[in-house]
């Protein structure tokens, strides 16, 4: 096989105010010529440094100390190959590579593509920066390239703004960008993280597709065992810069050796298999019910009407139990846990908490209301006040509710810090000086210090690398069994979701579609919806490789196209009918 | 965005109609008014005789009216003395101090203002903005750290002072006049190629002077500005194009920048009208602020509320001109609302 990169004894340090570190240390690997590489670690491992220093996009506090990146761009096996790592950053020998030869796409697309340019001109810079085409021409290849990204209307997506596309599209566009030369390799950095399970499918298969057109050669950095599986065919895992293991697919799934791997492997969540599940409660009485609730968002939909964002919500949590709410962006899931908690107020419907109406309150049972249900974020880092020690912050909640004095507020903090498993005497410490899954835990320590019952937890682990994420799991279900809580988990991982909840709502356009306690949810499937989540999650399972060709043949239906009974016409809002006990689903108006 | 257009020169309307009431409550809050303190003093002085043409005065000028009456008569929707004469009419008012119509006390004085501040303006933005995107294009080079100690020095000079070495050297080196903006022959002078070749001349001092001050801050505001939006991820993207540094600075990060300074526009013109009061008197240029200070004083109230007004319109036509243009260039702001694709 011949060698597209190859990459020896990389290392690469980074000047930081409180000294150097080194984010690569001695890597080496290669990429050959029209395959798919995925290079696999936590945050931290230096996957990402190790695309920028390809790329010769590294920060300007990084140096390449050592080792040689050399490509080899075109196929004339007689020139010499370049050793990117020798070029200088900004210079011409290195930028006529770059977009050319060589391209990136991002996590992010949105912010990834700039806001005030239109697709079109942004996507076909590409080109005229290293080809002399005319306008007319430099268009039609961009159109051509828009249609093979998968764009419905490439004509329309040309004169589009990045804001105007979905996700899913907007990733699309940075794949148009990306590919318009035709480059001989693609580094793909986190291309689907941010985006719905069903649309990482699509990504998935077009980055595939176009990798067998185009023949090209797909440096994936990914974090996902799950996408590892389905697409690479080499894998390069990292850990703490190091080179951990690399080998083909079979020997890094089949036979993993090094331990780091196998933990990396054990720690991935999956959706089959015996659920590592406790027996939840028989029949607890209900915490909180939710009836008939709707949120519409005013001037925020379409032609300036309002956005449904709930719409004929009912469920109850008994007490004691995990609720899951699941569901994609836009699903409405967040603007229903923010109704629960009152942080927003509903168009109609009611919520009760232990009997009392929830809306109703006022005064001193709201303030209670709020001791007794809390609210933990997705985002450790931008929760926490970063100019508050961890003590300020886990006394703050106290304080608002004049509970106890100094003293026994700090005690209390020390007893949350051991409760969570941090040391207490870190206590003086700032949110900086800990990881994203210590910043969680304190988090959650700070949702627990007023010794709440509810806890409605938005996407409390999707910031998280996946070994914290299920540490960080294993503690709220300890939580729940030694302090009796009851959780409603919102989260857009049905894999995440399986490890915890007893019983999961789907959601899908401000609407639950099904409901079902959660074995029997994951064993028989009921609503094309809930299906079509399950298929499109990619399994780190050799075995389980989703089946692209059926993902392409059925491409992700709306309402108006689920097959009958489920079938929702314009208008029709559908009703949730009993399958068996305690599994429902939503089924449209019957065909007249 | 037609009918953005629309919206927004509709909401004008009403906005300076209420700063309009606003602007004559205001300057006729304090106690007493021009004529009756000019009734006093003559009073005082024992000249009675006079006393009838106030009266007179008094009656023309709706004195005796209700507050809301002299208002509609100002703006020129009310009939007053002769007949409807105000704003809408093209009637600026009357000035009691000089005893004369305000458009002649003010004159050439407003127009020479606009131009000063116009010419000001203008010079900031020549300067600062090839500055302010080296500086940043460059950052920590030679050039970035000699503009910015360059600038500091700007910033930290009293304009009063630099103004004043200036009109010093430029006296002694080009033989120009001390103060104003026109040399002594032509003031009152109708106007003429040597009149504005004059004007000119004497422009260059003030404007570099309070310009350069202004400068010097845009500098460090658009520097800064600058380097945040190159810390951006489409910036990456752009690198990732093999496009220069330079060529993705000026296509992503410099029209990115750019929107708080379109916003500012909207401050940027009253300032015109009273920003630069000290170099204006230590200068002894003819802008109306010092005369707004004096109007202010003597309770000339028709000519302080139309430099007020004046102002006031201004801002509102700044702060439109600054929501469109960046409609204009900002298609999040145009496109808001417009089905996706």
């Amino acid at each position: 096989m011949h060698e597209l990169l190859r990459i020896n004894d990389l290392t690469v340090e980074f000047d930081l105010p409180n000294g150097k570190l080194r984010a690569v240390d001695g890597v080496s690997f290669r990429v050959p010529r029209g395959r798919i590489v995925a290079l696999v670690g936590e945050s931290g491992s230096g996957k990402t440094v190790i695309g920028q220093s390809i790329m010769g996009l590294l920060p300007r506090n990084a140096r390449i100390l050592g080792g040689e990146i050399l490509f080899d761009h075109d196929e004339d096996e007689a020139t010499p190959r370049i050793d990117v790592a020798q070029l200088a950053r900004r210079g011409a020998p290195l930028r006529a590579l770059r977009g050319r030869y060589m391209s990136i796409i991002f996590q992010e697309p949105m912010s990834a593509l700039s806001p005030v340019h239109r697709i079109g001109d942004q996507v076909s810079e590409n080109l005229s920066r290293h080809l002399r085409l005319s306008a007319k021409e430099r268009r039609a290849r961009t159109i051509d390239m828009l249609r093979l990204s998968g764009f419905p209307d490439p004509e329309r997506a040309y004169r589009a703004y990045p804001f105007e596309l979905s996700g899913g599209l907007r990733q699309r566009a940075m794949i148009a960008m990306a590919l318009i030369n035709r480059p001989s390799l693609l580094i793909a950095d986190e291309p689907t993280t941010a985006l719905d399970v069903t649309i990482q499918a699509q990504i998935l298969l077009l980055l595939q597709n176009l990798q067998q057109q185009l023949r090209m050669a797909v440096l994936m950095i990914t974090h996902d065992l799950g996408v590892v599986a389905n697409i690479a065919d080499e894998v390069v895992v990292l850990h703490d810069g190091k080179l951990v293991e690399a080998g083909c697919r079979e020997d890094i799934f089949r036979r993993p050796g090094h331990p780091y791997l196998r933990d990396l492997m054990a720690a991935a969540p999956r959706l089959s298999g015996a659920p590592a599940h406790r027996t939840p409660p028989a029949s607890a009485p209900a915490l909180l019910e939710v009836k008939g609730l709707y949120k519409t968002y005013a001037g925020h939909g379409k032609n300036g009407s309002g956005e449904v964002a709930v719409a004929d919500v009912s469920f109850t949590v008994p007490r004691g139990q995990c609720v899951a709410l699941v569901g994609e962006s836009g699903s409405g899931k967040t603007t229903l846990g923010r109704l629960i908690l009152r942080a927003t107020l509903p168009d109609a419907g009611a919520v009760r908490f232990d009997g009392e109406d929830v809306l109703a309150m006022r005064g001193a049972a709201l303030l209670r209301y709020r001791r007794r249900a809390q609210y933990i974020f997705q985002d450790p880092h931008s929760s926490l006040n970063p100019r508050m020690t961890i003590l300020e912050t886990l006394r703050e909640p106290l304080i608002i509710h004049r509970i106890g004095t100094r003293v026994s507020q700090t005690a209390r903090a020390r007893e949350l810090m051991r409760l969570v498993g941090l040391e207490p005497q870190h206590l003086a410490r700032y949110p900086n000086a800990f990881s994203g899954g210590q910043r969680q835990r304190i988090v959650i320590a700070r949702a627990l210090a007023l010794g709440p019952e509810l806890l409605v937890c938005d996407e409390p682990v999707s910031a998280l690398d996946v070994p914290v994420q299920a540490q960080i799991i294993r503690l709220l279900k300890e939580l729940q069994d030694s302090l009796g809580l009851t959780y409603l988990f919102i989260s857009h991982n049905l894999a995440v979701v399986r490890e915890i909840a007893d019983h999961i709502l789907v959601m899908r356009g401000g609407r639950i579609v099904e409901q079902a306690a959660a074995e029997d949810l994951f064993a028989h499937p009921a609503h094309p919806y809930t299906r079509a989540l399950l298929a499109a999650v990619p399994k780190p399972d050799l075995d389980a490789r989703l089946d692209f060709q059926r993902l392409a043949a059925e491409r992700p239906a709306g309402p108006p196209e689920w097959p009958q009974p489920y079938r929702l016409l314009r208008g029709d809002g559908g009703t949730m009918i009993e399958l068996t006990r305690g599994h429902s689903v939503r089924v449209g108006a019957p065909a007249s | 965005m037609g009918r953005y257009f629309l919206h927004r020169m509709s909401l004008m309307a009403p906005t300076l109609i209420a700063i309009s009431a606003l602007i004559f409550l205001v300057i006729q809050l304090p106690p007493g008014d021009y004529l009756s303190n000019q009734v006093a003093e003559l009073r005082a002085q024992g000249e009675e005789a006079n006393l009838d043409k106030i009266a007179f005065m008094r009656s023309e000028f709706g004195f005796d009216r209700p507050l809301i009456e002299r208002y509609g008569v100002w703006i020129g929707v009310w009939p007053g003395a002769n007949g409807f004469s105000g704003f809408l009419q093209g009637n600026w008012g009357w000035s009691f101090e000089y005893n004369k119509p305000v458009r002649e006390v003010l004159g050439d004085s407003l127009a020479l203002t606009v131009l000063l501040n116009f010419a000001t303006v203008l010079v900031i933005y020549l300067i600062a903005f090839p500055i302010g995107i080296l500086s940043a294009a460059w950052q920590y080079s030679l050039a970035d750290y000699g503009f910015t100690f360059l600038g500091y020095i700007g910033l930290a000079t009293p304009n009063f002072l630099l103004s004043l070495i200036l009109l010093y050297y430029a006296n002694l080196w080009f033989g120009l006049s001390i103060g104003g903006l026109m040399a002594p022959e032509y003031i009152d002078a109708a106007w003429s190629w040597g009149k504005a070749r004059s004007v000119l001349e004497h422009l260059v001092i003030p404007v570099l002077v309070i310009g350069g001050g202004g400068a010097a801050a845009m500098i460090r505001r658009l520097r800064a500005n600058l380097l945040d939006e190159l810390q951006k991820p489409y910036v990456t993207t752009a690198l990732a194009k093999g496009l220069t540094p330079f060529r993705v600075l000026l296509k992503y990060p410099l029209r990115m920048a750019l929107n708080p300074f379109i916003a500012d526009i909207g401050d940027l013109l009253p300032q015109m009208v009273s920003g630069s009061v000290i170099v204006s008197v230590v200068l002894n240029l003819p802008t109306i602020g010092p005369v707004l200070l004096q109007a202010l004083r003597s309770q000339d109230h028709y000519l302080a509320g139309f430099i007020l007004l004046f102002a006031a319109l201004l801002t509102v036509i700044g702060m439109a001109v600054s929501d469109l243009l960046l409609a204009l260039l900002d298609p999040r702001i145009r496109l808001s609302g417009r089905p996706a694709a």
